[in-house]
């Protein structure tokens, strides 16, 4: 009877309906579909498998696929849930759902304590800020001796890491980003809201069984 | 400034590029370094957008810059903040705030070429002042 779910199924691996990830997220149901269809243009990109790869994930990031970026592989890696090398569309929407203008400050501290802790230890070393605050330098092409990026580093973790034992732990960021709350401008994307007028898909879509059409 | 304010400034992490349906990679977000003073910064950020035909409102070191499109038939807004990464180095910070990728992009190239005179371009022989090195970019 192939109803126009298990089609999508069959075609994108870890599909999930739009009534389900509406319901378990601040989208509607229109914009779950609009992701869709954003989801779709990216994931179809390069390897037509239904999944957002590494590369698929550049190339819509940078426009350049072969682009390599520390900090697009975090985002990347908290994308991939489940730790399979891809990014289906409920991994795709339930990430993006962090990133919503109505989503809790708590989840996008969550979100950003995880994205800079680079190696998953649970807390964000003064190894980890370094190496991210020289990628970013590289990135502007601005080269800075050795003190200058200590003294910046000793200036952040002054404030940053309250009981002083050389890494931030989930207390110390919240505490930090309440008190610099333009940290956490990178967590909210504001397109989220528009996403229907710019990937419009067709309402039919969720409703017209696939044998009439 | 801290190194996660100047972390947040990464391409990586400006998200809002994956809901850009151009095929060509047109920066939203624009940097450059100045050596000269803040006051100067602002200063000449100020007249260069004016004399571009641009509304000007700056409160501590942001810009808002704000005019019509190209075409004229839209909004058109940039935003620019001016942050100290050490004594005597200015990272200025260039990002869209509303309007056309293609009309920001155009903007930000003539933008730059008027401000020729604030914007420091690493050479040979600056590169070897105490603040610059050149250090290898491993990551």
């Amino acid at each position: 009877m192939g109803c126009f779910h298990s089609t999508q199924r069959r075609q994108f691996p870890g599909y999930e309906d739009p009534v389900t990830l509406a319901s378990q997220t601040a989208f509607s149901v229109s914009e779950v579909e609009a992701l869709f269809e954003l989801y779709k243009s990216i994931s179809g990109s390069l390897v037509d498998d239904g999944l957002i790869n590494k590369e698929e994930f550049q190339l819509a990031l940078f426009k350049n696929r072969k682009k390599e970026n520390l900090f697009a592989n975090r985002i990347f890696d908290l994308f991939d849930v489940k730790h399979k090398g891809s990014i289906d569309f409920g991994d795709f929407v339930r990430s993006l759902n962090v990133f919503h203008p109505n989503a809790s400050q708590e989840d996008k501290i969550d979100f950003s304590f995880k994205l800079y802790d680079l190696h998953g230890t649970g807390f964000i070393g003064r190894q980890d800020v370094k190496q991210m605050l020289i990628a970013l330098l590289c990135e502007s092409d601005m080269k800075l001796a050795d003190d200058t990026i200590e003294i910046i580093l000793d200036k952040t973790f002054l404030e940053a890491d309250v009981n002083q034992d050389g890494k931030i732990d989930r207390d110390e960021w919240q505490n930090f980003v309440s008190k610099n709350p333009s940290l956490l401008k990178i967590m909210t994307l504001p397109y989220l809201r528009d996403i229907t007028t710019t990937f419009p898909s067709f309402v039919f879509n969720s409703e017209v069984d696939e044998i009439a059409t | 400034m801290n190194a996660f304010e100047m972390i947040t400034l990464s391409q990586g992490l400006n998200l809002s590029s994956l809901f850009d349906r151009q095929q060509d990679f047109i920066k939203r977000q624009t940097r450059f370094v100045s050596r000269k003073s803040a006051k100067v910064i602002i200063s000449s950020i100020e007249a260069v957008a004016g004399s571009m035909g641009l509304k000007v409102h700056t409160r501590n070191f942001k810009t808002r810059l704000e005019g019509l499109s190209a075409n004229k038939a839209g909004q058109f807004a940039a935003v620019i903040e001016v942050y100290e990464v050490a004594p005597s180095l200015f990272l200025v910070d260039v990002r869209k705030a509303a309007g056309d990728t293609l009309d920001y992009h155009k903007f930000y190239r003539s933008f730059c070429k008027k401000l020729e005179h604030i914007i420091w371009k690493p050479t040979e022989s600056n590169a070897k002042h105490g603040l610059l090195r050149t250090k290898s970019c491993d990551s």
